[in-house]
């Protein structure tokens, strides 16, 4: 999994986490040495708690070792303790920049152990904040990728879009971030009175100011273009093998999407396109991004159209006992796939619950492609991996 | 292929623009944003129509509810009946999760539109919303009753982990006759 470098011995957790490199010889054939330095896990531009150990030569990393871990709250652990409701708050604060997919992969795995059929408003507002959620997240990730590049107005532009989209959701679900909207059988409520139509005008406004701020302002930035083309460069079977999902894989042209591919809930009624790209490198995921959201929009603008209409919650019982077995719900969230398998021993509290999270898979990439780049490409090419320090961790 | 620059000039072109758009920026403490009918903010409690059933203490993921129960003859039927005497809501727990308010058989625990919520230290956030406080520091730990693990062997796991108790069990509530 590590690069090959000038490493003469294994680096085991002991040495690896004492922070010194696992190498007693450092100097090359020129009798040049290299330097290992820390980057993070407090460092101003990191996404979220993440420490990397590098190796340099000048300004050249020769190894990067990502060191996980710092924000681990054992929310597996704490799921098992909890009625199943209640795990739903836990599963908001793991990805806390798209929510609402963690919600619904959760109730997905719990709803196949009960076998409840959901309404089909359930299915479609599910759906629907889905996609806001998605979109949600995109945004800021552009910001950040441009904030670490040196740009920082899209950074702006971006949370106003999310600041209006949180007023949305907060009208819809109570709360900005925390939604805690999806339930198992159904959704916690219906729209609120004159809702569809406020989504609709605001989805047609982001349309246009999508095309002026982020299009415009970016897309021909020759600053952009040079700090983004050819970095971070992923063969697409190099990404099959690691098992990268989301936009890390689709930008290097592997058309992969659980959407589209495994259909759940509504998206089977949903017409829309996988967003793909074939460069692979960061200004390739950029561009995915970018389709992505206005995949979403024609999602939702297709949601909106034809809503139907009758209940929001299925039938599910007073106290959740689901049956002895298992369950998997599969989602395609912001950054890849993410699947909980659920298993329960006929209690009310889960007997295990496990998260697979693409940002842990994804991160992988680091160890793989970041030798032979420059240290500020780093940045970059976090932002074409854009994890969250929750999911990760867990 | 463009001039080198273009791109700069014309994104340059775009802030100029949005610099004379209205402003988005809220001062905050000045001027609050807009709450929502659904916005959940701190919880409080209607003790009148509480009936003690203690179904939001259960379900809290956070354990922030702590109620002491009784029995007494409230409504003068002769009959006592379950009784909250205390009722504690630990602000520096609760997550805002609204999973207390939907239980609710009777809707006397609700979301306000408060959300800023600050003090010197923790225990001041444990407000008091019965006749008699109760001590915030006890963890109020409801028991979840597990199915025996005769069904564990065909999940194909080991019983012995999970069969032993998890949790300290609940302070028994006072008995007091107040009636």
């Amino acid at each position: 999994m590590l690069s090959e470098g000038r490493r003469t011995e294994e680096v085991t957790p002991g040495n690896r986490l004492s922070g010194r490199l696992a190498t007693p010889d450092i100097r090359d054939e020129f009798g040049l040495e290299t330097l290992d330095m820390n980057m993070g896990p407090q460092h101003p531009a990191m996404h979220g708690l993440l420490r990397l150990i590098l190796e340099l030569d000048g300004e050249t990393v020769v190894r990067c070792d990502p060191v996980m871990g710092y924000l681990h709250r054992s929310k597996e652990k704490i799921s098992e303790n909890r009625m199943y409701p209640a795990v739903i708050p836990i599963t908001d604060r793991i990805d806390y920049m798209n929510n609402m997919a963690m919600e619904y992969g959760y109730c997905l795995a719990v709803e196949k152990l009960l076998d409840v059929e959901l309404p089909p408003r359930a299915d479609a507002l599910r759906a629907l904040m889905n996609e806001f959620s998605r979109i949600m997240s995109h945004i800021p990730s552009i910001g950040f990728l441009m904030l670490e590049l040196g740009a920082f107005t899209p950074i702006l532009y971006a949370f106003r879009e999310r600041e209006r989209i949180q007023g949305i959701m907060e009208a819809v679900t109570g709360a900005r971030m925390m939604f805690h909207y999806i339930r198992i059988g159904g959704v916690k409520a219906d729209l609120p009175e004159g809702m569809p139509e406020k989504m609709w005008k605001y989805i047609e406004g982001l349309e246009q100011r999508f095309d002026n701020d982020f299009v415009d302002l970016i897309e021909g930035n020759e600053i952009f273009r040079a700090r983004t083309r050819g970095v971070g460069k992923i063969a697409p079977e190099k990404a099959v093998e690691m098992g990268l999902t989301g936009v890390p894989l689709r930008c290097t042209g592997v058309e992969f999407d659980v959407r589209k591919h495994y259909p759940y809930g509504w998206y089977k009624n949903l017409d829309f396109d996988v967003v793909t790209d074939d460069a692979g490198d960061v200004e390739a995921s950029y561009r995915c991004r970018i389709g992505e959201i206005r995949q979403s929009i024609r999602m939702i603008k297709q949601i909106l159209e034809n809503l139907p209409e009758g209940e929001v919650m299925g039938d599910t019982g007073r106290r959740l006992r689901p049956k002895e077995g298992d369950g998997i719900g599969r989602v395609e969230s912001a950054r890849g796939e993410y699947a909980v398998h659920v298993v329960s021993d006929g209690s009310d509290t889960p007997y295990r619950v496990h998260y697979r999270t693409p940002c842990m898979v994804n991160m992988q990439l680091l160890t793989e492609i970041v030798p032979g780049h420059y240290l500020p490409d780093i940045m970059a090419i976090m932002g074409l991996i854009d994890p969250v320090s929750g999911a990760w961790d867990k | 292929m463009p001039q080198l620059g273009q791109g700069i000039l014309k994104g340059m072109g775009i802030t100029l623009k949005h610099l004379f758009e209205k402003k988005v920026t809220r001062q905050y403490p000045e001027y609050k944003k807009q709450t929502y009918e659904r916005s959940r903010g701190m919880l409080t409690v209607d003790m009148d129509r509480c009936i003690a059933c203690l179904q939001c203490m259960r379900i809290c993921p956070d354990h922030c509810i702590s109620i002491e129960q009784t029995k007494r003859d409230a409504d003068g039927s002769g009959k006592p009946k379950p009784y909250a005497v205390g009722f504690v809501i630990d602000d520096s727990r609760c997550m805002y999760c609204s999973l207390c308010v939907e239980v609710c058989p009777v809707n006397c625990i609700y979301h306000t539109e408060e959300f800023e919520v600050q003090a010197y230290n923790r225990l001041e956030l444990a407000r008091q919303f019965g006749e008699r406080p109760v001590d915030p520091t006890i963890d109020p730990k409801p028991a979840v009753k597990k199915k025996k693990p005769a069904g564990k062997a065909a999940a194909g796991k080991s019983a012995e982990g999970k069969a032993a108790p998890k949790k300290a069990p609940r302070k028994a509530p006072k008995k007091e006759d107040a009636a």
